[in-house]
């Protein structure tokens, strides 16, 4: 760890991520916003499968 | 080094420096490295901070390349809004179905239901997970159609080796133990629109006759929040500009006991009640205070859940929500349209469900504003693969334009996500 920079969280996107596009996470204006579009909510259902639940 | 200027936001909040990147990683910085990234995406080295710095600064981002996101073409549908109601047993003077067709008073027959579910099956082709969403009006004026279209699409998905999920937004007025028995039976989401405490709920969500609706909604809200602890449900409220200081509501909503809350702004022409640029100021002071709750608490607040490690992947996050393409509405005559926004506006009327025909034009324009490569502004903003471009409806909503990006939103958003970052940095801290 630096004394200027500190990495909080890198991101898991590389070039190969760019890639991909299984179509199998939800829409993004889903019900608990359904007026305001946000993507980054979105989970990849590939890395972490949702259950039954909207959420 | 060089920067992208558009690919990096730094931003400070109560005296803590952070720079993102728009491809989702975030970093603490003191004021000396702050000052150092300020100069560096400004393309000039300030003379006054040392090399050291700088040298640290690089190390640290130098791995960061452009990425080229491959696009799709492909699409499917996956996702179908089934207006079942266009009734409702209440009339909150904010509702943005309340001034068109939505409030024609019209059920969607169980025919019309079946018909829209294999639609969805059929046109999701490959794709596993599809949802249907009730919606309305109040879904649950027509709680028979939700019950047998949901047992339907279930066995249908069965068969198809898909995986359905469902969810209802509801007012909650109907949300009696015996219907929500139901609804847990069939593992529907659900969405209750609560907007706060009892003052402020009842300032726009009035019954029919214009009382307050609030002690006749929350003991269904907290027997909801009571059976589904480990999630299922969303609180959902809607701030104004007549109530602005929703971080009140938030925490009266905590001490009801609910975990799984989201306060959104109201989007309306209405000149008393639409949210302007001045008010922008405020409303950031109010995502401070609804993000310092949220680090007390495990209180997950929709907007500040951004799962940055485990999001979608990048050609998806380029994308906006899929409107009119991998999302569409339908309504109870079986007319399809774009999102549920949309309905009752003939001019973005999709086809009808009904011969399945889809007016192909008016979708590839909607496929082309949901890239956000083909929207200038959204193109350079590095809160893009957070946001996806912004809603269209809102933009026809604000603007009479779906084109015309609507600004308050995206002054909203972007300090929404400044917040959401600021909680993630202060979690991760509280964890170590």
């Amino acid at each position: 760890m630096g004394r200027h920079i500190r990495i909080i969280t890198e991101s898991s996107i590389d070039k190969k991520e760019a890639k991909k596009n299984c179509q199998e996470c939800q829409t993004p204006c889903r019900s608990a916003c359904k007026t305001s579009m946000t993507v980054g909510n979105l989970v990849c259902e590939v890395k972490r499968p949702l259950g039954k639940w909207t959420w | 080094m060089d920067l992208v200027k558009r690919d990096w936001h730094p931003f400070s909040i109560q005296g803590e420096y952070f720079l993102f990147n728009s491809l989702g990683s975030l970093y603490q910085l003191d004021e000396e490295g702050a000052k150092a990234v300020e100069s560096i995406l400004e393309g000039n080295k300030d003379p006054h901070i040392s090399e050291e710095v700088y040298r640290e600064i690089e190390e640290v981002l130098a791995p960061y390349e452009s990425v080229e996101i491959q696009t799709y073409d492909n699409l499917t549908l996956k996702s179908l809004c089934l207006n079942v109601s266009h009734s409702c047993n209440m009339l909150c003077n904010y509702c943005f179905t309340s001034h068109n067709l939505t409030s024609d008073g019209s059920l969607m027959s169980l025919e019309t239901a079946c018909k829209a579910i294999d639609f969805l099956i059929e046109a999701s082709k490959d794709t596993k997970n599809i949802e249907i969403d009730f919606f309305g009006g109040e879904p649950l004026l027509n709680l028979d159609v939700v019950r047998d279209a949901s047992i339907y699409g279930k066995k249908r998905a069965i068969e198809s080796n898909k995986n359905l999920r469902i969810t209802l937004t509801t007012n909650g007025l109907l949300l009696s133990e015996k219907n929500l028995d139901l609804l847990d039976k069939l593992e529907i989401s659900i969405v209750l629109s609560l907007d706060g405490g009892e003052k402020v709920h009842n300032i726009h969500r009035h019954l029919i006759n214009g009382d307050g609706s609030f002690e006749y909604i929350l003991p269904n809200a907290m027997e909801l929040a009571r059976r589904r602890q480990e999630g299922g449900y969303y609180i959902r409220g809607t701030y104004t500009a007549e109530t602005l200081n929703f971080s009140d509501s938030f925490k009266e909503l905590v001490d009801l006991g609910f975990r799984y809350i989201s306060l959104e702004p109201v989007v309306t022409s209405d000149k008393y009640l639409s949210i302007k640029q001045e008010h922008i100021p405020i409303l950031r002071e109010e995502y401070r205070k609804v993000a310092e709750e949220c680090l007390k608490s495990d209180v997950k607040f929709f907007h500040f859940e951004l799962p940055l490690e485990e999001g979608a992947c990048l050609p998806r996050l380029a994308r906006g929500c899929g409107a009119g393409v991998e999302y569409m509405a339908v309504t109870p005559a079986g007319e399809i349209y774009p999102c549920h926004q949309f309905v009752g506006h003939t001019q973005f009327k999709l086809g009808n469900i009904e011969g399945r025909h889809i007016n192909k034009d008016l979708q590839e324009k909607f496929k082309i504003l949901n890239s956000i490569d083909n929207k200038p502004i959204c193109r350079d903003c590095w809160a893009r693969y957070l946001c996806g471009g912004g809603c269209l409806a809102n933009n026809f909503n604000i603007n009479r334009n779906i084109t015309e990006p609507y600004g308050v939103g995206c002054e909203i958003q972007k300090l929404r996500i400044e917040y959401a970052l600021w909680l993630r940095a202060k979690r991760l801290e509280v964890k170590v």
